[in-house]
């Protein structure tokens, strides 16, 4: 299967070892609070992920493994995050 | 003498509240920080019965670039932002079991230029997954002093304490050298990244033997977040939690309402004089027992909600509900108090604090109110039975009119719970943001001492700050329904409460509800179910007459009518009926303010309900 990249968390596959290509200094504007969050919890550049589960109903929130944690991301936050497929 | 005062810093789920407790005992207390509603715990490490260190258990935080109100308040005082509303002495507590994420704080503050005390917490559980550290090679790459604890097996602890005393004698004063533009760096991915790769680098030159992963808790996601597993996990925990709010509480309730009526008769026997009689009968005992009588419903909810939340289960819960709950404009968190709120709305607002973000819990307290609380049952009843014909519906003789009038009264309640909710989601200022983005952290065996810790200080804040309101009100109540006394002798009619009733008699009209309607809403602001024999006295019926029931139902409909009798059925869906539920959202909210939006809408409501139910059901007969 190939898969398009980059691609956000919220479209990409489960089970597969994911790199982070989301945040990077840039003077254009600040980070939001969300994405603070996210880049906090572990969500940054060059950071390996892999995307457990998506809960059962409407297939949100998604659960991703982030530096030894577990953490549960609605779409609309999934989506703010890039990444490819680790090669 | 001030004590020194420490203050414990961590991650969320870092053990950190166990190994407070563990230090603490029984020395604490929780309140609010001044002005908002983040929780604020206070402990005292004793020795021979003298308080000699003060802890303070701050809101966890992820890091210095603080997003929500729990965050800021633990970094303004990591800042130092007030000079009274810091610390002498700051530990950090880490997660043993998974150094990669909670080092960050480490980092941040070691820039920051404070000296580092690391508690290495949950070691205990680290060691059983094989980890080995050199922690004096990380004391000293770190530059700091590293305490290897358990919370749980105490571990560690006494080490740590004997640590603190020899420290605080010497503290110095710390300068801590803040960037130019703190939030700016703190924000900047660069530096963000930068920090997590002193953490790789430090990690690989530290670890003698890395840990294994949590195979467990990824065993039990398995099955605890299956579709199907899941969702009947799910329901048999939500069902579980009405069983002890319904029934598993019943007992103790009915227990204190059996001591109170001890009291009550033993008081009766030896007073003498009428007056007194009934003001301690009437006015002291029933008062106390309106407070008592949530204990038990409190105490096993918050038994329950505290183990779900140690055993991790919580945010699993959580996990399966959020996205349907979202559609309706709450967190999926929200569903345990709208759960709860349906025995009774003191344990729902309470329950509140599992939502972490506040503006959903403020959301979720407000319109906590609507759902069909058990003390509306009585007076359900009794007008169901007064207005509604017992005939079967659809031919089923099994299936009948009262009882689908009742279940449309509970999905009325909990309708316009959630079109209320996404009203406010619209229009009310945003705080912070609303995201899940939520940990969920590994499955831990709860600790009992924990959970009876926790369950306890939120009987003795309910006890301090709600109770005092409700026993006040309910004095007031008892002064208006006694005086003026005629010829000794207390009179519904020739009260005070009837004059009331009277005064705001014209405001009621539009309703159809007469000045008898209006005075026997009064007792029943202090609990809803009282309204039943408050409209007894003012008709004049015997309560626990031979066909007493029979007697009120006909009377209520022939004295008053079908039109404001309706009126009043869906005032009591509505109406803000219950001085305890405006006590105890006054206390979690910290402010008068929302309490009084609650009131308010709620009575705009009612009012215009009951009006168009008034006018709706006049005709009928």
């Amino acid at each position: 299967m190939v898969y398009q990249t980059p691609m956000d968390i919220s479209q990409a596959p489960l089970q597969l070892a994911l790199t982070v290509l989301s945040f990077e200094d840039t003077e254009t504007r600040d980070l939001t609070d969300i994405e603070s969050r996210l880049m906090h919890l572990g969500f940054i550049h060059g950071s390996k992920i892999i995307i457990k589960k998506k809960a059962p109903v409407f297939k949100e929130p998604i659960l991703v493994e982030v530096r030894g944690r577990m953490v549960a991301l609605t779409k609309a936050e999934a989506a703010l995050v890039n990444v490819e497929v680790h090669q | 003498m001030t004590i020194p005062r420490i203050a414990l810093v961590g991650m969320p789920n870092v053990g950190k509240t166990a190994l407070f407790n563990k230090l603490t005992g029984s020395h604490q207390r929780v309140a609010n920080f001044p002005g908002i509603t983040v929780e604020k715990k206070l402990g005292w490490i004793t020795e021979k019965g003298e308080k000699i260190l003060e802890v303070i258990d701050l809101p966890g935080l992820y890091s210095l670039d603080a997003t929500t109100l729990d965050e800021k308040v633990t970094k303004d005082f990591l800042l130092q932002k007030e000079k009274l509303q810091s610390a002498d002495l700051f530990v950090l507590v880490l997660d043993a079991t998974n150094l990669d994420k909670s080092l960050y704080l480490a980092f941040q503050l070691k820039q920051l230029g404070y000296p580092l005390i690391l508690v290495l917490n949950l070691i205990d559980e680290a060691r059983r997954r094989g980890l080995e550290l050199d922690i004096p090679l990380m004391e000293k790459k770190l530059g700091g002093v590293i305490i290897p604890t358990s919370g749980a097996t105490g571990e560690g602890v006494e080490t740590f304490i004997h640590y603190l005393k020899q420290e605080t004698n010497r503290i110095n004063e710390v300068k801590i050298q803040l960037p130019e533009s703190p939030q700016k760096t703190f924000r900047s991915p660069s530096y963000v990244n930068g920090i997590f790769r002193e953490i790789d680098k430090l990690l690989k030159e530290t670890t003698i033997k890395t840990i294994k992963p949590d195979h467990l808790t990824e065993r039990i996601d398995h099955l605890v977040l299956h579709p199907i597993w899941g969702s009947l996990i799910l329901i048999t925990t939500l069902l579980t939690i009405f069983q002890v709010l319904f029934a598993w509480s019943t007992p103790l309730t009915e227990g204190i309402e059996y001591c109170l009526e001890l009291m009550s008769i033993f008081a009766s026997n030896h007073i003498s004089s009428d007056l007194l009689k009934s003001l301690v009968v009437d006015g002291v005992i029933s008062g106390v027992g309106g407070v008592i009588v949530f204990i038990p419903q409190i105490v096993l909810l918050f038994l329950f909600i505290n183990f779900l939340e140690d055993l991790g289960y919580l945010g699993r819960a959580a996990f399966m509900l959020d996205s349907v709950m979202r559609k309706l404009g709450l967190p999926g968190k929200a569903v345990i108090p709208l759960l709860s709120s349906h025995a009774c709305a003191i344990p729902g607002i309470l329950a509140t604090r599992v939502i972490d973000n506040h503006r959903e819990r403020l959301i979720t307290m407000l319109v906590i109110p609507l759902t069909t609380c058990s003390a509306r049952l009585p007076v359900y009843a009794i007008l169901i039975a007064a207005l509604v014909p017992d005939i079967p519906v659809a031919g089923l003789t099994w299936f009948r009119l009262p009882g689908l009038v009742l279940f449309g009264l509970y999905a009325l309640g909990f309708c316009t719970a959630l079109l209320v909710s996404f009203i406010f989601k619209k229009t009310l200022p945003f705080e912070s943001p609303s995201m899940l983005l939520m940990e969920l952290p590994p499955y831990r065996i709860p600790k009992f001492r924990n959970l009876f810790l926790g369950m306890m200080n939120k009987a003795k804040i309910f006890l301090k700050k709600a109770g005092t309101i409700i026993l006040a009100v309910s004095l007031v109540i008892w002064v208006l329904m006694t005086f003026p006394r005629v010829d000794g002798v207390s009179q519904v009619e020739t009260s005070y409460a009837a004059s009331i009733g009277h005064f705001f008699e014209p405001v009621f009209r539009p309703l159809g509800f007469d000045w008898r309607m209006t005075t026997a809403l009064i007792p029943s602001i202090g609990a809803r179910e009282v309204v039943v024999s408050a409209l007894s006295m003012v008709l004049s019926i015997q309560e626990g007459s031979d066909g007493y029931e029979q007697k009120l139902t006909e009377s209520l409909l022939t004295q008053f009518g079908p039109g404001p009798l309706m009126a009043l059925l869906i005032w009591f869906v509505f109406a803000p009926q219950c001085i305890s539920t405006f006590a105890v959202m006054k206390r979690e909210t910290n402010s008068l303010k929302w309490p009084l939006v609650m009131v308010g809408y709620t009575l705009a409501l009612a009012y215009g309900s009951a009006f168009l139910a008034k006018i709706i059901f006049s005709n009928f007969s």
